[in-house]
């Protein structure tokens, strides 16, 4: 199947590590233009270097920090002023709020993440959709987690978040059409850096071995494993392509079955 | 992108026309060997034929009534004989009839568990069993969006089609082990034959032309037009591919954003 993303331009961001990444390997391999957006100019290059190549393909990057709203829109604004480019594709993901009993986090602290996530989404999303919509085509792809339909233990600020994102979502599926869907992908437990994290504080805190936590997630998850990081960049590919133009406003769960509710 | 499915062997219930053919076009299309089934030996004679010129594919067409439990298994151990091996199985049953709860009769309930849930639950006790020899299979049941928003005017087919959707969870979490993932999709209105004579039927009662009632409930999709077969095939088709290896146990609306709840 031909996924028709030859020429496309996508904005992929946090997108140096993890499932960012494998979104922006996966779109380059399948003939998409790819603009890295992450924090830190050294892992950008090195991703650049990895990004699938063929014929008059190119691929740039942007350095901008998603804990500082306002220079992640000064960057992409400056970007597509100063160039003829617009995007096709926005891929809006950033790294996961910190754990930790919901009641105890600080208002600031709801704020930053609130900041990093909704309100960069919200920035970047206005900044592409002029040129989706004088193209009448344009996706917008949110990446949150599973925990915006299934509320996770110990993560509350990730499970807010993720829930105003899937709302903010649907609102945009409903304003946009003409061509522009808007969509969030609800990943599972994904082997990526970020959740080797989690395991291992989770391993140490409760006196258990890494295998023995990996075990009881494993057992949570009906396909009785993790997600590679491919396996969530699959569908976002999918998604972005014009095959999907009829899915808008969905909240697409790729968790191997593991949340509980239909 | 090679989506790996070349030499699987599917089931694809209704297939003659609409959804069904769509799905069995595009799965041929992915070098699947398709069994395509249909109650009109005529309209499936026509329909394997044309499956075959568009994609190439190994297709065997058996004449069966979906609400039938002997023409089930049979459609079941033919497939089984001819091919070896079932890895896919797409169902889609017919509509029910339509009314409120002070017009339905006890006989339209019976017949709603009878032609919309049950088909689909005796079709997967009996692929199921091969798919697990292989430790793969693919099972996407198709409902419909109603499952997420319930109609009054579509009482029926809210209540079966739902629990079709909960049946393919469970079915999920049952057999997941064994490499099968099952998952729903939900369709809005979609240019069948079915989606056809309603678009009519609308026309009719309200003095507008066809055209004008397409427009009207395209619109409310977002998307700005009604859904069209394929956008549905190639949805299925991804799900039964290697790429939705992580994906199961989900009812994915294709309502181009009809359906105005967040889940």
């Amino acid at each position: 199947m031909n996924f028709q993303l030859e020429g496309k331009n996508a904005l992929v961001s946090g997108s140096t590590d993890g499932i960012g990444k494998a979104v922006a390997l996966l779109l380059a391999e399948m003939g998409a233009n790819v603009t890295l957006l992450s924090r830190t100019k050294q892992k950008l290059t090195a991703v650049l270097a990895q990004l699938a190549k063929h014929q008059s393909q190119q691929h740039d990057y942007l350095v901008a920090d998603f804990f500082d709203a306002t220079s992640v829109k000064e960057t992409v604004k400056n970007y597509l002023n100063e160039s003829d480019k617009h995007f096709d594709i926005l891929i809006n993901n950033t790294g996961g709020p910190p754990l930790g009993a919901m009641l105890e986090k600080e208002g600031t602290v709801l704020l930053k993440y609130m900041s990093q996530h909704l309100v960069c989404f919200h920035l970047l999303a206005q900044l592409v959709v002029p040129d989706m919509r004088a193209n009448s085509y344009g996706r917008i792809i949110n990446i949150t987690s599973n925990a915006a339909k299934q509320p996770l233990p110990n993560m509350g600020i990730s499970n807010t978040i993720r829930g105003a994102i899937s709302n903010w979502s649907k609102t945009l599926a409903n304003e946009l059409g003409n061509g522009i869907t808007v969509n969030c992908i609800l990943p599972g437990p994904t082997d990526t850096k970020e959740l080797r994290g989690i395991i291992e504080g989770k391993a140490k805190k409760s006196g258990r071995s890494v295998e023995e936590v990996y075990k009881v997630l494993h057992s949570k998850v009906p396909l009785g494993r993790l997600a590679d990081p491919r396996e969530i960049a699959n569908v976002v590919a999918f998604i972005a392509s014009p095959l999907a133009s009829f899915v808008n406003g969905i909240n697409l769960v790729v968790d191997g079955g593991k949340t509980g509710s239909v | 992108m090679d989506f790996q499915l070349t030499g699987k062997v599917a089931i694809i219930c209704a297939a003659s026309k609409g959804l069904g053919k769509a799905c069995a076009e595009a799965l041929g299309r992915e070098g699947v060997k398709v069994v395509i089934c249909s109650r009109n030996p005529d309209n499936l004679k026509e329909a394997a034929e044309d499956i075959r010129a568009k994609t190439g594919t190994e297709v065997l067409p058996i004449a069966c009534n979906l609400n039938d439990s002997a023409d089930r298994k049979n459609l079941v151990s033919k497939s089984i004989a001819t091919f070896g091996s079932i890895d896919i199985l797409i169902t889609n049953v017919g509509h029910p009839s339509h009314g409120g709860l002070l017009e339905l009769e006890n006989k339209d309930w019976k017949l709603g568990f009878e032609n919309i849930l049950f088909p689909s639950v005796e079709l997967c006790q009996l692929v199921i069993p091969h798919m697990q020899k292989n430790k793969w299979g693919r099972i996407v049941n198709i409902s419909s969006y109603v499952i997420k928003e319930p109609s009054a005017k579509y009482m029926i087919s809210s209540v079966f089609r739902t629990a079709l959707a909960a049946f393919s969870k469970c079915l999920s979490q049952e057999f997941g082990g064994d490499g099968i993932l099952v998952n729903t999709v939900c369709p809005s209105l979609f240019r069948t034959p079915l989606g056809e004579r309603l678009l009519s039927k609308w026309a009719e009662q309200s003095g507008k032309t066809v055209a004008a009632i397409e427009t009207e409930k395209g619109s409310i999709t977002r998307v700005g037009r009604i859904g069209e077969p394929e956008d549905l095939a190639d949805v299925v088709t991804f799900l039964c591919s290697k790429n939705a290896g992580y994906v199961t146990g989900q009812a994915i609306m294709l309502d181009g954003g009809k359906s105005v709840s967040l889940f």
